[in-house]
């Protein structure tokens, strides 16, 4: 058998990569059977085959139906954004399928596949993570952990500088903003570098972001140019959308070597021709542009920064080269952005080099390199209480965003009634205080308490959140004996019947019709077992299921603040009315929302004037018909 | 960046793609991507208005923008003028080259520091003229040209680097004789070596100048053009829209095929789409004939360096066209063993020329180069005369092709007539006796002989030609003491004033030190 070496694999929105650490120590990027260094994030459900990457991008323009793109923005839904066959799919089974072209590529470069790294964004939420895991080991693949890919990025930019070498000479300690723009994410993280050190300091970022939203801009600019010739929208026809988007892909890499181009689309026999300058691409998009430079600017005020501190701008991402982002980049700093890794392969090789950094660790102790890795968490971890001043489900952070990981924080809590017999603890991750704009992570119990336990009486709730991003939460409910325990895993250990099943239609050398047949096998299956996680119709009740089955009917105690409360003049008992007996409400739909950056950023005055304007409209309406039923009572307001 | 001696650079200028490699910290070659991250970039420069592009984007408006796209500009080298007119103007072939090496140092001097020194390769069969206008294009480029170094030779050397043959155990090696087949974009070049440890001797080279793999693709985009108007189509190489994105599918689809039984070549023409699929064997049968045009030019090399199949010990494959299978298939068939792919067909040049690059940088910081590379000349380098019987212009050869470099010719002429004042000696390249048939090369003149010279006084002339493919002519009378050594004035090429001119408005570098 051959030597397992350490992987690592960017599955990213548009291409994905897969790198090694060879003998010598240096990352080497695996070729794919294509020849090539990047293989295209799309899949072609055939009828008698599964097609990945380049030969499935060809069939975007002609079969649109059939083919899946995009999906890594997708993630965390229950289901891809666009039927394929007619039929939804869950996400990560797609990813899944893209991961297994990618091992089938390493295994004949490698001659076998050890353990792999994979990445994801780092404002990815846990259970983007842990469906990106899911998705790794449905493939077949041994995923070692889910990392960063800002810190992948750097960990090669440390390779490139030579610093991440033992008997490298000591570099200097320098500060590194990863600016990373995706195809359909965005990044940007503040990073140390010391020698032979590494520490994320703060994340920030946007999911719902990349170049796919540059290109649709240019589909947009497209789509008005015809409607103004042909009277006729062209985006209702998918195969136009298509190829708009393809020629807008184009026009995109064009415009970042030339200063104008002209986009051909082949509507119904006849060729649009759209003309397209860098200076129109760059209006149309400069919104998109200011997201991105908002972000940066909040990520630098968050880890209280200033510009000068910073180092070094490292760009990432294939869209880092549209020219406006070096030019926004630069006004905004000052300073010359970074070109010294190759954009589209840094965060593979570092995600490599994690991966050879792991396994040291694993085997012996300290790894080789000497190297320390440092994370943040990039969203903020709490627990669902009931704050006792306005009696509003409330998220209590107890470890804070950009928290160095591992950590460990401790809230009092208190119960919420007399007599009260059970406690139950959701999971929250996200910065808003309103639980119902956080996604639930999970969920526990502590049950059986003593009778007659007073009313206030304090559940301590510990958080300890460790380096691989594994969440174990203590509900200790002191003087009692009972508490509860709960780990969130979120890379590893998936390995269910679940899994065991899809792994089988991905596996799978067949096309669409036994995929789908599979698909619909295991989804049933998995409606029927206990173990639901894995299909999204059962995602509700998955959630459910974290405390184990049956969850007591009891509410989270109302919280009185002990450590940093918001209302700390008010720490002494008071009553609280008795718990409702349907907690499940509380937690149901939680894991299935898009928090998308973009929309939590639109102000609820924005609703508020929409329905005040409806409701105006209605009135005038209501007005205007009686006007015409009654003509006597009512006069007609306007003569006209 | 960090590094305080510039990078050893070595760049492979082809005539459709073009590759730039650094030598690492640990002495490795590796290849420096573009700034749109691919390791080749496509040799086509777009002068777009004011702006110039170079690479894949100027590729992409080949079809749309013919006019003001230059493509292939390598097989124009030591013409005065690139063969069309770029928006009504007319442009040396070196400038257009200037600006495709400018491109690459600007791409790598973002990512690895200021890039200034380099060796440039070129095709084993370029004559003195075309050596000296690449020079030209790297000064144009705001590039020290270190060497110009054959491609076979600098493919040979990655390979005998991977081989460890340059390290002081590898050199004490038996003599290796090894084939490299080079089946590049638009040129196929066949060369047969001898490595002798680090030494790299060239005994044969042959080619074809306008066989490659574009020719390939042609074959590939009639294929699918015919089947797309057998399906009840139009032809989509009538309109140059679809036919430019025919042809970037189907050179696609050829690298596919050489991975994967079939591929599909998407074709949109007229509101038709389809998707059409084509087989490796489809494509094999229909580029046979191009294939065996390669498989005589190497028996045909193997035949003038006097070896036969079972004398060679390796087959290099090198250029990107390599990767069909079919070449691979052809080569094991003719040689009987398995052709060595082990160095990156599309890299090897580039590295080769590197690893070049660092062993010259070496020797001028003072070490002793450990590399030593003979070549041969690829034509032969004479002299006008006049034939005393026929009264005819013939070219007097000094130094005949393939004889191994450096070398210096001489060849005794006579002066034509009594009292004759002044020679004037034209450089001719070329293996025809008549000099008409022969590239003239240059010319120099001797002035001011002395008075009263008798008739038919002998002159002596001597080339120097150096191991870079580079001449110098002397001229020398006996018995007077009279001795010329002359830059001689070139038929073509670029005057100092004007490459200072050009290589000020390309990199913006004021003029520089040149070999």
């Amino acid at each position: 058998m051959a030597r397992q070496y350490p992987v690592g694999i960017d599955l990213g929105t548009t291409f994905s990569t897969a790198a090694w650490v060879n003998e010598s120590g240096q990352t080497e990027i695996i070729r794919n059977s294509e020849g090539e260094l990047l293989t295209p994030s799309v899949v072609l459900f055939e009828d008698r085959e599964l097609v990945v990457g380049k030969e499935a991008r060809t069939a975007t323009t002609v079969h649109p139906e059939l083919v899946a793109e995009w999906v890594k923005r997708d993630m965390g839904l229950p289901y891809y954004s666009r039927p394929i066959h007619g039929r939804r799919l869950p996400p990560e089974v797609i990813q899944a399928c893209i991961l297994r072209k990618l091992k089938e590529d390493i295994v004949f470069e490698l001659g076998g596949v050890g353990r792999v790294v994979i990445t994801v964004p780092a404002y990815f939420d846990e259970p983007r993570r842990k469906r990106t895991a899911d998705a790794g080991e449905m493939a077949g693949l041994k995923v070692l952990d889910i990392v960063n890919e800002p810190t992948a990025a750097a960990l090669s930019f440390g390779e490139t500088l030579g610093c991440l070498a033992a008997d490298g000479e000591p570099k200097e300690e320098m500060t590194l903003l990863v600016y990373d723009l995706g195809g359909g994410t965005f990044d940007a993280t503040l990073l140390r570098l010391a020698p032979g050190k590494i520490e994320t300091v703060a994340t920030d970022g946007d999911v719902m972001l990349g170049g796919h939203d540059w290109d649709l801009r240019l589909v947009d600019h497209v789509a008005q140019r015809f409607k103004k010739l042909h009277k006729r929208d062209p985006r209702e026809d998918p195969v136009i959308i298509n190829r708009a988007l393809a020629a807008a892909v184009e026009a995109k890499h064009a415009l970042s070597a030339r200063t104008r181009t002209i986009m051909h689309i082949e509507v119904a026999g006849q060729t649009v021709e759209v003309p397209v300058t860098r200076r129109q691409f760059e209006e149309m998009t400069a919104d998109l542009l200011e997201r991105t430079a908002y972000t940066t600017r909040q990520l630098l005020a968050s880890a209280k920064l200033q510009w000068k501190d910073v180092s070094r701008v490292l760009l990432v991402g294939g869209s880092t080269r549209m020219p406006m982002v070096g030019r926004m980049l630069r006004e905004l700093s000052g300073r010359e952005p970074d070109h010294s890794v190759n954009p589209d392969e840094a965060v593979a090789r570092g995600a490599a080099l994690f991966a050879a950094y792991l396994l040291d660790k694993e085997s012996g102790g300290r790894p080789k390199s000497g190297l320390t890795i440092t994370n943040v968490n990039s969203h903020g971890l709490g627990v669902e209480g009931i704050d006792p001043e306005t009696m509003r489900k409330k998220n209590v952070v107890l470890i804070p965003r950009n928290t160095p990981l591992p950590a460990k924080f401790t809230e009092r809590f208190v119960t919420r009634s007399e007599n009260q017999r059970s406690i139950a603890v959701q999971i929250l991750e996200g910065e808003s205080s309103a639980p119902d704009e956080c996604t639930a992570i999970g969920r526990t119990v502590v049950r059986d308490l003593p009778e007659g336990l007073p009313k206030n009486w304090p559940v301590e709730i510990a958080f300890e959140y460790a380096e691989n991003g594994r969440l174990t939460v203590t509900a200790d409910v002191p003087g009692t004996h009972r508490g509860a325990v709960l780990e969130i895993e979120r890379s590893v250990g998936f390995a269910d019947d679940d899994l065991a099943r899809w792994q089988k239609p991905i596996d799978e050398a067949a096309g669409f019709d036994a995929f789908e047949s599979m698909v619909q096998e295991v989804m049933e299956q998995s409606a029927d077992g206990r173990n639901a996680e894995m299909t999204p119709e059962e995602i509700e009740s998955m959630q459910a299921e974290f405390g184990g089955p049956g969850a007591g009917p009891a509410r989270p105690g109302g919280w009185t603040p002990f450590v940093a409360g918001p209302n700390p003049e008010k720490p002494g008992p008071e009553r609280e009315p008795p718990p409702q007996t349907e907690d499940e409400s509380l937690v149901a739909g939680g894991s299935h929302r898009i928090r998308s950056v973009a929309r939590q950023r639109l102000p609820r005055w924005v609703g508020l004037i929409g329905h005040v304007i409806a409701a105006m409209l209605g009135l005038t309406l209501g007005y205007l018909i009686l006007c015409q039923l009654r003509p006597d009572t009512f006069p007609f307001p306007f003569s006209w | 960046m960090s590094q305080s001696s510039p990078p050893a650079i070595g760049i492979d200028l082809g005539t459709t793609f073009s590759a730039l490699a650094r030598i690492d910290d640990r002495g490795r070659p590796i290849t420096v991507v573009n700034a749109e991250g691919d390791l080749l970039t496509p040799s086509v420069v777009l002068f777009d208005g004011d702006d110039i592009v170079v690479g894949k984007e100027a590729l992409k408006a080949v079809a749309t923008e013919a006019d003001r796209v230059a493509e292939c500009s390598k097989r124009d080298v030591g013409h005065r003028v690139y063969h069309k007119l770029i928006e009504g103007k007319q442009y040396p072939p070196e400038v257009v080259e200037a600006l495709i090496l400018n491109k690459l140092r600007v791409d790598a001097g973002k990512q690895i520091g200021p890039v200034s020194k380099a060796v440039v390769t070129v095709p084993a069969y370029f004559d003195e003229v075309r050596r000296k206008a690449t020079e030209d294009a790297g000064y144009m480029a705001g590039l020290e040209v270190l060497d110009i170094i054959n491609e076979p030779t600098a493919a040979a050397v990655a390979f005998g680097f991977q081989q460890g043959y340059l390290d002081d155990e590898g050199s004490s090696a038996a003599p290796r004789n090894v084939l490299v087949y080079d089946l590049g974009g638009g040129t196929f070049d066949v060369t047969v070596m001898q490595i002798r440890g680090a030494e790299f001797n060239a005994l044969a080279t042959d080619g074809d100048v306008r066989l490659g793999g574009y020719d390939w693709d042609q074959r590939l985009v009639d294929l699918a053009a015919e089947r797309f108007i057998a399906a009840g189509g139009d032809d989509p190489r009538e309109d140059p829209v679809s036919a430019g994105k025919l042809w970037r599918e189907c050179e696609d689809a050829k690298r596919t095929l050489s991975a994967r039984q079939k591929a599909t070549v998407a074709c949109h023409h007229r509101g038709a789409s389809r998707r059409i699929e084509i087989a490796r064997n489809e494509f094999e049968e229909t580029t046979q004939d191009l294939l065996d045009r390669t498989r005589f030019t190497t028996v045909q090399a193997l035949k003038a360096a006097g070896l036969h199949w079972n004398d060679l010990d390796r087959v290099l494959l090198v250029g990107g066209s390599t990767r069909m299978p079919m070449v691979r298939e052809m080569l094991r068939r003719l040689s009987g063993m398995e052709p060595d792919d082990s160095v990156s067909a599309d890299e090897a040049v580039a590295h080769g020329a590197a690893l070049r690059a660092s062993l010259i940088l070496a020797r001028q910081n003072g070490l002793t180069p450990a590399l030593k590379i003979r070549n041969v000349n690829s034509h032969s380098l004479g002299v006008v005369g006049l034939d005393p019987l026929t009264r005819r212009r013939r070219n007097g050869i000094l130094i005949p092709r393939n004889t191994r470099l450096p070398v210096t010719g001489k060849r005794i002429f006579k002066t034509h007539k009594t009292g004759q004042r002044s020679i004037l000696v034209e450089i001719v390249e070329g293996e025809s006796p008549s000099a008409d048939d022969c590239t003239p090369i240059g010319r120099c003149s001797i002035r001011n002989l002395p008075s009263g010279l008798p008739a038919r006084h002998p002159v002596e002339v001597l080339f120097q030609y150096a191991s870079n493919g580079r001449l110098k002519v002397r001229v020398e009378l006996p018995e007077t003491n009279r001795r010329v050594e002359t830059e001689f004035v070139r038929e073509t090429g670029l005057s100092k004033e004007s490459l200072d001119a050009w290589r000020k408005s390309i990199c913006g570098l004021p003029p520089g030190k040149r070999n």
